[in-house]
């Protein structure tokens, strides 16, 4: 198995990203999103189990109530671009493995425990905040846009804050000072 | 000019195309930065590795840097750009339960979505988490309504919070990112050890970064003429069609319909408007119209400009235009013209419109009655002259929600 190559210096891949956010509000006129996209492939999915509970609900029949396709939205598009994106990526730089990430402390059965909880989490509050990392933060905090840099604070803030309460999930406890 | 419609452009598979690229794009960099990694993610909230405020920052700065400049030099158009509308107080929530979620899952949705098609379990069920997080919220939405609808507003941006130009705010964004990037690089050395020294290439983007800000907070606004011309092909042509310039009688019926939300704006001197103006007319000026674009009038208000002749309302709408506001039009033949029908000829001034300048009041008026004479509402001024037909170009738009943003 080859091995993997090295991650892109930071700064630059956030030189890189920076571009391609700007391209997309160039060209498009919108920035980039992932959460949307995924609660559109939910809404469409249970647009099929229940049509009339979707229709009913407004806050699905806007995006999926009669005839809507909530499918058809440029975000959805994009995002199936991220995943094949992030495929190539992984395959080209020998990334492309089936293994779970853990902290050092834990066991992977905790971490996909976690990992799930977290999802669950992540995905009530990116509705609540109408988007996440892609679309309100480097989206919205590259035009400006108030509410996603209060939107950012607070996210990092939730995540510094409790960070050292869950500090056994990641860290590896010994060597390095408090932590 | 920037940005495009590029299902009208290139029909709606080359449309399908260019998202695909611009989504392959941003999946493949954030593999490459790492992010399909949670212990990398996680790592930034205990300073062990600072990829997550690195990459982003610097993509936002980076983004913002070249939209400013983009559209001051005229190659794109921010007013048409989505920018996320403001929830102030679900935002703030929902910021912090991502935070939470985050620091737990390992993931943010992007993330997750790169890392699970790289096959790695936690992600998938990350993402696996993320629907069900979904499924939950959009069941229970309704009974949280009042939160998730609260402090709507609107579009608004970091300039109109602080009162900046985009140079200004962009040099605060700037100067925040490079102050985070130093002290968290100062936070990672004490933890790890690592020296991590600064390289030239940081020193100069910086640099290169606040100075580009710098320099467009310092250059002075364009004037409304080169905006007007970059913008204002469309607006010009309705201008020149005569299709925005309403005649007296509409805005006699306008004034008596209950349904309609009216706004009219009178923008003559203090001394005319005393002397006579239209029932719940407006006294607004040419150099206080910034402050009624601030005020953000209702957009479902239809807005009248009116002048004594059309020379100043003509000069409002534009002005008003550029600045993105809809349901706008001016009265034809302005003051003088809605007299015409309304009062009396008598009160009509002896000197002929060519002896006397532009914008001026061509009727006497005994007593400064302002909105007092029969005149000011034209029902009650009705003097039996046959008002005969005109061409009604009031036309109510709501501006369509555009489908920007995670919606």
């Amino acid at each position: 198995m080859k091995a993997a190559k090295p991650f892109w210096n930071s700064y630059v891949a956030g030189f890189v990203l920076g571009i391609i956010l700007f391209l997309s509000f160039y060209i498009t006129g919108n920035g980039l999103g992932s959460s949307g996209a995924l609660q559109r492939f939910l809404v469409f999915f249970q647009d099929l189990i229940s049509p009339h509970h979707v229709d009913t609900t407004p806050y699905l029949a806007k995006m999926a109530g009669g005839d809507r396709n909530p499918l058809d939205h440029w975000l959805v598009i994009e995002v199936i671009g991220v995943l094949l994106g992030g495929l190539t990526s992984g395959w080209l730089s020998g990334r492309l493995k089936l293994e779970t990430f853990h902290g050092p402390r834990i066991t992977p059965k905790t971490r996909w425990i976690m990992a799930f909880l977290g999802g669950c989490i992540m995905g009530y509050g990116a509705r609540l905040a109408r988007g996440c990392t892609s679309g309100q933060a480097l989206s919205g905090g590259a035009v400006l846009s108030a509410g996603s840099w209060a939107f950012m604070i607070a996210m990092f803030a939730g995540a510094f804050g409790l960070a050292w309460f869950v500090r056994r999930f990641w860290t590896t406890g010994g060597d390095h000072g408090a932590l | 000019m920037a940005p495009f419609d590029l299902t009208t452009l290139l029909g709606s598979t080359g449309s399908t195309l260019v998202l695909l690229l611009i989504g392959f794009s941003f999946g493949f960099i954030l593999e490459k930065a790492g992010f399909g990694d949670s212990r990398k993610l996680a790592g930034q909230f205990y300073f062990t590795d600072l990829a997550v405020i690195r990459v982003m920052f610097t993509a936002i700065i980076t983004a913002m840097f070249l939209l400013a400049w983009t559209d001051r030099l005229g190659m794109l158009d921010f007013h048409e750009i989505w920018v996320n509308p403001t929830y102030l107080v679900p935002g703030i929530l929902g910021g912090l339960i991502m935070g939470f979620g985050f620091i737990i899952g390992g993931y943010c949705p992007g993330t997750s979505l790169v890392a699970a098609v790289t096959l790695k379990i936690d992600a998938i069920l990350f993402v696996l988490g993320a629907l069900v997080g979904m499924l939950i919220f959009g069941e229970t939405a309704q009974s949280i309504l009042p939160i998730t609808e609260m402090t709507n507003m609107g579009r608004l941006t970091l300039q109109d919070v602080f009162g900046l130009g985009t140079g200004g705010v962009g040099i605060l964004v700037a100067l925040l990112a490079i102050g985070m990037f130093w002290g968290a690089t100062a936070l990672k050395r004490m933890v790890t050890g690592d020296p991590d020294p600064i390289s030239p290439f940081r020193l100069g983007g910086a640099v290169i970064l606040v100075g580009g800000m710098a320099l467009l907070a310092i250059l002075p606004p364009l004037e409304e003429s080169t905006l007007w011309n970059r913008h204002g092909t469309e607006w010009q042509a309705q201008l020149d069609e005569r299709e925005v310039q309403i005649d007296p009688r509409e805005l006699a019926n306008l004034m008596t319909d209950d349904l309609l939300q009216l706004r009219m704006l009178d923008l003559r001197s203090e001394a005319d408007f005393h002397l006579f103006h239209l029932k719940d007319a407006e006294r607004w000026s040419l150099d206080r119209l910034p402050e009624f674009v601030s005020s953000k009038p209702s957009e479902k208000a239809v807005i009248i400009l009116m002048s004594n002749d059309e020379a100043t309302s003509t000069a409002a709408w534009k002005t008003l235009k550029l600045a993105r506001l809809d349901n706008l039009y001016l009265l034809e033949g302005g003051l003088n013209h809605w007299l015409d029908f309304y009062a009396h000829d008598a009160l009509k001034r002896e000197t002929s419109e060519t002896q006397v300048p532009d914008e001026t009041l061509l009727w006497h008026f005994d007593d400064a009655l302002g909105a007092r004479h029969l005149e000011s509402n034209s029902p009650r001024g009705h003097h039996g002259t046959d008002h005969g037909d005109f061409e009604k170009k009031v036309k109510i738009v709501r501006k369509s929600k555009k489908a920007g943003g995670c919606g």
